[in-house]
């Protein structure tokens, strides 16, 4: 459908020069835009590629970065994803450039399987990071004002303090027993089960419920 | 003779409405002998255009009418649900004017649709082309049933073929295919369907089967409490003071006590007085307790049997109107159904019995005393009936203004982008007083209304006790005829009436809501489903793919046909590709397809099986539609796209995903596949909304795919995204796919051109732009505007 929209000819120059201003300049800057290629990029888009021991190397930068080397390409600064951050922690990430477009280089199907324990802690640092969610182990005071709910807590990070909006969804039940909140600075809390907490401690939370 | 005897039996032995035997006698006699009747549909209308019920009757030989000339009779034209329900006034018609038309001067059966009616002529062979037969859209399908059976028999008497195409009226569909019934059969509209006269309070009833003790104990407690309440005054008055503080030494005896012991005695009766108010409230509590377990376990099973119910429901059902009103309507019905039948119930049966009971007693202990309580009744009973009833107009007037602000507030919400973006806040805010208003006034008129019945009624039951009391004091001080513990007594009793007077001054609102709330339930689990399964569905493991329509008609409104009598294959594996104008049926078509809706004419068949024999399971996993309003539930990403095949491991959601372009995308959200979407969940885009349900497709892997407008909502870059995705779905499947970019059709084996319903040109890409006909234009028309769309882009940024 790409050159319906466009008029041939002078048009199309006048659209480069735009497209350079815009995000996707950035990552090429005298990249044409070029239907056969994207054509080629979709097809690429496809194909679903697994990385492994064997065919993977991650390294970790001096500067804390994770560089990887596949298929015979550096990639440096590489951003490592869950698909499913909520129910399969370490299976099934994307590991992605660390350029803006975050194409994706690869995926891993097994975290703990298809690589060494020290690739697998580096990787592992990265989404811990990236995925900081404090599990709260004790409710030490609960209170509800107009509206916002403040809570002190005591995570396995320590002791802090958040709010939320009661009406916002912000406490999502995830299984029965298994829920997260998220406060106002959209910082992630978990619980993995409710029924560790004390009685008076689930009475203070079932208000959120 | 005989022949019409049989078919009256015939009939009547199916549950189906017979030939009036009037209409049959008149029949017999116009044509100087018996009739042998095939089968007959009834129309609602005569040529002038009045309505008169009237017949058209298929004879081996000829179609005859028969019009109602005399007689006394009505029309139903919607409705007869309801009034099946009703008692059925049924017409009388006294005489019938017949026409005849034999099938050789007829050359063909046509049907003109006007707006809301129909009429039925035929084109003469010799002479003038003549109108028969006028009816409602209603009729429509009955009538079209005995017209295709006509066209039958005229196509078998003219040793040609049975598909003499009449304009639209009998293109051979299924019945040409089955073999002729045997007898004859009335044929109704379709609006006639049978309904369950079993009555809605037993019906609703049954619900409560399965609690049937919790339910008797519930009475038993009732009654028990007001058997203590009927003791109670008595106790209270007669004993007390009759019998202790007078010093009646029989009671002593009565009481095995020794003589003098009043204190004593007292002491016992304040006990006895204690304990049954103790009980009284022992029994409350338990009614309390009982109810609380009762209701909601018997609103649950009613909800539930109505979210079943709905599920099963064809399409058409729920784009009918007000189906979003009834959704909520229904669920709060189920509340109101059962408040009645916990409490109110019970207590009407509790209510009569204290009254009876309390009567009896009252006219026992004293007569005279009675008859001076009850004078007034009537006058409460006049009361009670005159305000009553206007405040109930008063109840439902407060209940629609309430609807109508809470719709409109809805509204708004909902709304409030297109309220900001035209600056209409102000104007909203006016609309929104006004309807505010409404609420008030019609809750100042309930207050002042409940306000003066309340002082009306309070005012006669004190006049009852008054007068009571006056004419008690007056045989206890000056007649001396009775004591003043009886006078004590009786005005217990007195007070004790009134609470069943009240009760039963709503009853009456309650019952009427009670019942208008179980019909609508049962409007809801008695809707049939238009579209059901085969008795004894085929089953096709092993599906190719190939669909065929032959003759295809279907409409919305039963007169007025989108799809006109269409026909095509398309091979297993192939594609399909449908161009037309909006409106022009290319939706309803595929709709078809997967049955959403059924057709009316002709049939459909995939791989050589028609879809309505098809079981629902296969033909559904073998049919996927990728269309342009997708629906996401409420539920993750994954859920989403695992909708179709709930047994999907991670790695099959995933690869559809990617397959579909949605995997980028998904990532890029903070929480991946996990991400909940749908209603109160993360709100998609357009372009994302239509990835997901493309990898849905993906992942149920059907063997037809159908693609409705499936790029209509994403951006050109992401369409190039998409249509690879679709070309790798496409392959080894067949695809009908709907595409208003005609580009996009460039790679479809075959193409066809839809017009009003019809199909108006068809072949490959390059045949039909050489064709320089609709297509053609149409494509022209596109790149143009493409044409133009793109200039003005330019020239835009170039302001920039």
């Amino acid at each position: 459908m790409g050159p319906m929209g466009r008029p041939p000819g002078g048009g199309r120059a006048r659209f480069d020069r735009a497209a350079q201003n815009s995000s996707m300049g950035l990552q090429a800057p005298h990249q044409e835009i070029d239907l056969e290629k994207m054509d080629e990029e979709s097809e690429q888009m496809l194909i679903l590629r697994y990385l492994n021991q064997d065919n993977a190397a991650f390294t970790r930068t001096e500067g804390g970065f994770l560089d990887l080397k596949t298929d015979g390409k550096l990639y440096q600064k590489v951003q490592v994803i869950r698909m499913f951050p909520n129910t399969d922690k370490n299976r099934y990430l994307s590991v992605r450039e660390g350029t803006e477009r975050a194409r994706e280089i690869g995926v891993i199907n097994d975290l703990k399987k298809d690589f060494d324990r020290a690739t697998g802690r580096a990787i592992e640092e990265q989404l811990n990071v990236r995925y900081f969610t404090p599990v709260i182990t004790k409710l030490l005071s609960v209170k509800e004002e107009s509206g916002y709910a403040y809570f002190v807590v005591m995570t396995d990070y320590g002791e802090c303090r958040f709010a939320f909006r009661t009406n916002n969804n912000a406490v999502v039940k995830l299984s029965e027993n298994r829920i997260f909140i998220q406060d106002l600075e959209n910082n992630r809390f978990e619980i993995p089960d409710i029924r560790k907490l004390s009685v008076k401690e689930q009475r203070k939370l079932d208000m959120f419920l | 003779m005989i022949q019409a005897k049989k078919f009256m039996e015939s009939s009547a032995s199916a549950g189906a409405e017979t030939l009036p035997k009037r209409l049959l006698e008149q029949l017999e006699a116009w044509c100087h002998g018996p009739v042998d009747i095939l089968c007959a549909a009834v129309t609602d209308m005569n040529r002038l255009g009045e309505f008169a019920p009237g017949y058209l009757i298929l004879t081996p030989d000829a179609l005859i009418t028969a019009e109602a000339t005399r007689g006394q009779y009505y029309t139903e034209l919607s409705g007869q649900s309801f009034f099946a329900r009703q008692h059925r006034r049924e017409s009388d018609v006294a005489a019938y004017a017949f026409f005849r038309c034999p099938f050789e001067d007829v050359e063909q059966f046509c049907v003109s649709v006007q707006i809301r009616t129909c009429t039925l002529y035929y084109k003469a062979r010799r002479g003038v082309d003549r109108q028969i037969a006028v009816y409602t859209a209603g009729r429509y399908q009955a009538v079209q049933e005995v017209i295709k059976r006509a066209q039958q028999l005229m196509g078998a008497r003219d040793g040609q073929q049975a598909g003499e195409e009449p304009k639209r009226a009998g293109a051979p569909g299924r019945g040409a295919d089955m073999p002729p019934e045997d007898g004859a059969h009335l044929v109704f509209g379709a609006g006639a369907e049978a309904t369950k006269r079993r009555s809605v309070m037993l019906r609703m009833m049954s619900y409560f089967r399965p609690y049937v003790l919790l339910m008797a104990l519930l009475l038993l407690t009732y009654l028990a409490s007001a058997g203590l309440n009927l003791l109670w005054p008595y106790l209270n008055g007669t004993i007390l003071y009759d019998r202790i503080l007078a010093k009646n030494e029989e009671v002593l005896s009565f009481l095995h006590l020794p003589a003098g012991r009043f204190a004593a005695a007292l002491l016992l009766v304040v006990c006895a007085m204690v304990l049954t108010k103790l009980t009284m409230l022992g029994f409350e509590v338990l009614q309390g307790a009982v109810l609380a377990k009762l209701v909601p376990m018997v609103v649950l099973s009613i909800k539930n049997q109505i979210f079943k119910s709905m599920g099963e429901l064809s399409l058409s059902f729920f784009q009918s109107s007000q189906t979003g009103s009834l959704m909520t309507r229904v669920l709060s019905d189920a509340d109101l159904v059962v408040d009645f039948f916990a409490t109110w119930l019970p207590n009407i049966l509790t209510d009569s019995f204290t009254l009876v009971s309390t009567c009896i007693i009252m006219f026992v202990l004293d007569w005279r005393l009675a008859l001076a309580s009850w004078v007034l009744l009537p006058l409460l009973a006049f009361i009670t009936v005159k305000l009553r009833s206007r405040l109930h107009t008063l109840f439902g007037r407060r209940h629609r203004s309430e609807r109508s602000l809470r719709s409109k507030l809805n509204d708004n919400i909902t709304g409030v982008r297109v309220v900001k973006a035209f600056g209409q806040e102000r104007r909203e805010v006016d609309r929104f007083q006004g309807t505010n208003e409404n609420v008030r006034d019609a809750e100042l008129s309930i207050v002042r209304y409940n306000n003066l019945f309340s002082a009306l009624y309070t005012l006669v039951q004190e006049a009852v006790t008054l007068l009571v009391w006056a004419v008690g004091a007056y045989f206890v001080l000056v007649r001396g005829d009775i004591t003043y513990g009886l006078l004590i007594t009786f005005a217990g009793y007195v007070a004790q009436l009134q609470q069943p007077l009240r009760d039963f001054s709503q009853m009456f609102r309650s019952f009427t809501e009670c019942i208008n709330a179980s019909e609508r339930v049962f409007e809801v689990l008695d809707a049939k489903p238009q579209i059901t399964e085969a008795e004894h569905p085929v089953r096709m493991r092993d599906q190719k793919g190939s669909v065929s329509l032959s003759h295809v008609t279907f409409g919305y409104e039963p007169n007025s046909p989108v799809i006109h009598d269409m026909s095509l294959t398309v091979p297993a594996g192939g594609t399909l590709g449908i161009v037309g104008r909006s409106g022009a049926g290319k939706s309803t078509l595929v709709n078809l397809i997967s049955r959403l809706y059924e057709v009316q004419e002709g049939s459909i068949q995939i791989d050589g099986v028609d879809i309505r024999e098809m079981s629902f399971q296969d033909l559904r996993r073998n049919v996927a539609m990728v269309s342009q309003d997708t629906y996401i539930f409420m539920g993750t990403v994954a859920e989403n796209i695992a909708y179709a095949n709930p047994q999907a491991g991670k790695e099959d959601i995933i690869r559809a995903a990617k397959l579909a372009s949605a995997h980028d995308f998904i990532c890029k959200m903070p929480e991946g596949y996990d991400t909940v979407i749908g209603a109160s969940g993360r709100s998609l885009s357009g372009g994302e909304r239509q990835r997901i349900s493309i990898a849905r497709a993906i992942l149920a892997d059907p063997k037809i795919l159908i693609l409705d407008e499936a790029t209509a909502s994403v951006d050109t870059e992401t369409e190039k995204q998409i249509q690879a995705s679709i070309q790798y779905l496409s392959r080894d499947r067949t695809t009908l796919s709907i595409a208003h970019r005609l580009s996009t059709l460039r790679d479809a084996d075959h193409l066809i051109v839809i017009e009003q319903g019809r199909i108006v040109e068809e072949g490959t890409h390059q045949e039909l732009i050489d064709k320089k006909g609709t297509f053609y234009l149409l494509m022209e028309l596109q790149t143009k505007a493409l044409a133009m769309r793109g200039l003005t882009d330019e020239v835009k940024k170039g302001e920039r």
